[in-house]
């Protein structure tokens, strides 16, 4: 019986569980969860590691930067980073080993030292496909280690913000010109007509169907999509209760069996969600009516740059080089 | 990853780490304490005075404790060999655990990347997640804890108990 009261107090319903959470161990990895056989492990960390890597741009050149965790103790100077740059023409280029630099950041209560590693890159950052970098250690006499290996994809960012900004310069005998940077500033320093066209763009870049209405209804834009519809009225003065309660019965005489899902939505450029009334904090926290305010909408582009610019590269996937 | 460069890697971390983080789970069977589960890690940290009780039933513990490399040294002997391993615990309490010969697998290198990259870290010691060598160890005699929780229940449902 005292076993029982003991077994009961514990809010595990298996031995591995129980492993698992206090020894901070994935269950899977554990034996006696499938096959019940005990075991266990001697691990013999090494103690250096790569934190990170990426490929830095400067003026037109590519440059590797990698960035070495490795415990105070160790001898730095054993530490070595090589790289391998694989090429779209199928080549190769080496970097031989070099040492990690003197300086170091210490963290972890200067148990752990951080140390930045760069080399120059002879490849064109459009010619390269992949590139690997191979961290050795080699602290014992004719045993060099391999202590770690990172993999990096192709140079992300080819054409910096500051030339498509360049090529979208606005310049007469161009039809139509829709870029990220014009959104911004028709969101954030537009009011009227041009500010509803901000947030007509960013609704269409978010990837809702967007109807942009004429003066007469008494909501500026329809976003549509099979998940739930957006009514959305744009404006630069503070939002009021008056203005919300037009706005939530615009959006009731747009719902049907058929699109039962429709948010009325205010979009300001001017407040702060922190800054609304508590009056109409209380309407959202209802659930009536969501007020997309200048924090908001800051978020939202913030997002949208992001996930654009990682559609966009699955998109270029199509296109033949 | 071969066993004489295994050897020569421990032999160097023997100038640089401090201690190896003992984590044991063991339940008592005839009387006697017996591992179900053992991970023994190199670490950069100073040894502690004694191990910690982290879950205690009568008839199963989890117990951690960071000792000295030359006790490691003796601990490792009798867990591949198999004797009695006695630890101190937090209150003063000894504990004896009784070991089987265990047997070892071949050491495996496993880079941070790749284990970063499956999520298979293991414990916090390192930040960031460090490369290791990683050995295996298996009871030569293949003991099963299949019955062990079912032994711990009580047969009487918890709202029956007096």
């Amino acid at each position: 019986m005292q076993n029982a009261v003991a077994t009961y107090e514990v809010p595990y319903p298996t031995v591995s569980e129980a492993v698992s959470d206090i020894l901070k161990i994935k269950e899977e990895r554990l034996e006696f969860k499938t096959s019940h056989k005990v075991h266990g492990s001697v691990l013999i960390p090494l103690f250096a590691s790569f934190d990170s890597a990426d490929y830095v741009r400067e003026n037109q050149k590519v440059v590797l930067a990698a960035s070495v965790g490795y415990y105070s103790e160790l001898n730095y100077e054993s530490l070595h980073v090589s790289a391998r740059i694989g090429r779209r023409d199928e080549t190769v280029e080496r970097l031989s080993k070099s040492g990690l630099p003197k300086a170091a950041v210490r963290a972890l209560g200067g148990a752990v030292c951080r140390s930045e590693w760069r080399s120059n890159v002879e490849t064109p950052a459009n010619s390269i496909r992949h590139t690997t970098f191979y961290l050795l250690y080699e602290d014992l006499q004719d045993f060099p280690l391999l202590a770690d290996e990172l993999h990096l994809r192709a140079v992300s960012v080819l054409t910096p913000k500051s030339e498509i900004e360049r090529l979208m310069t606005e310049r007469t005998g161009r039809r139509e010109q829709d870029y990220l940077l014009k959104i911004e500033k028709r969101l954030f320093d537009a009011k009227g007509v041009e500010f509803e066209e901000g947030v007509f763009k960013l609704l269409c870049r978010m990837g809702f169907d967007v109807a942009w209405e004429n003066r007469n209804p008494p909501f500026d834009i329809l976003a549509a999509s099979p998940n739930g519809c957006l009514v959305v009225e744009c404006t630069w003065d503070t939002p009021s209760v008056a203005m919300a309660r037009e706005l939530i019965d615009q959006a009731q005489s747009c719902r049907s069996t058929e699109n039962p899902l429709v948010l009325p939505v205010l979009a300001t450029n001017r407040t702060s969600w922190s800054d609304l009334d508590k009056d109409l904090l209380n309407m959202e926290l209802r659930g009536e009516v969501y007020f997309m305010t200048r924090d908001r909408l800051m978020q939202a582009l913030e997002k949208l740059e992001v996930e654009s610019a990682s559609r966009t590269a699955t998109y270029l996937g199509l296109f033949k080089w | 990853m071969n066993d004489f460069q295994e050897s020569r890697l421990r032999s160097h971390l023997l100038n640089v780490c401090k201690s190896v983080k003992v984590s044991l789970a063991i339940v008592r069977e005839s009387q006697a304490w017996k591992p179900v589960y053992f991970l023994a890690e190199y670490d950069y940290l100073p040894p502690e005075g004694s191990f910690k009780i982290l879950l205690h039933t009568s008839q199963f513990r989890i117990i951690s404790g960071r000792i000295q490399m030359i006790q490691w040294q003796g601990f490792e002997e009798q867990v591949r060999n198999g004797g009695k391993l006695t630890v101190s615990l937090e209150g003063g309490e000894t504990l004896a655990i009784a070991f089987a010969a265990w047997d070892a697998r071949k050491p495996v290198l496993s880079l941070a990347w790749s284990r970063g990259k499956h999520g298979i870290a293991v414990g916090p010691i390192f930040e960031p997640i460090s490369s290791e060598v990683r050995t295996k160890l298996r009871a030569v005699s293949g003991r099963s804890c299949r019955t062990l929780w079912p032994h711990m229940r009580s047969p009487i449902p918890p709202f029956l108990k007096p």
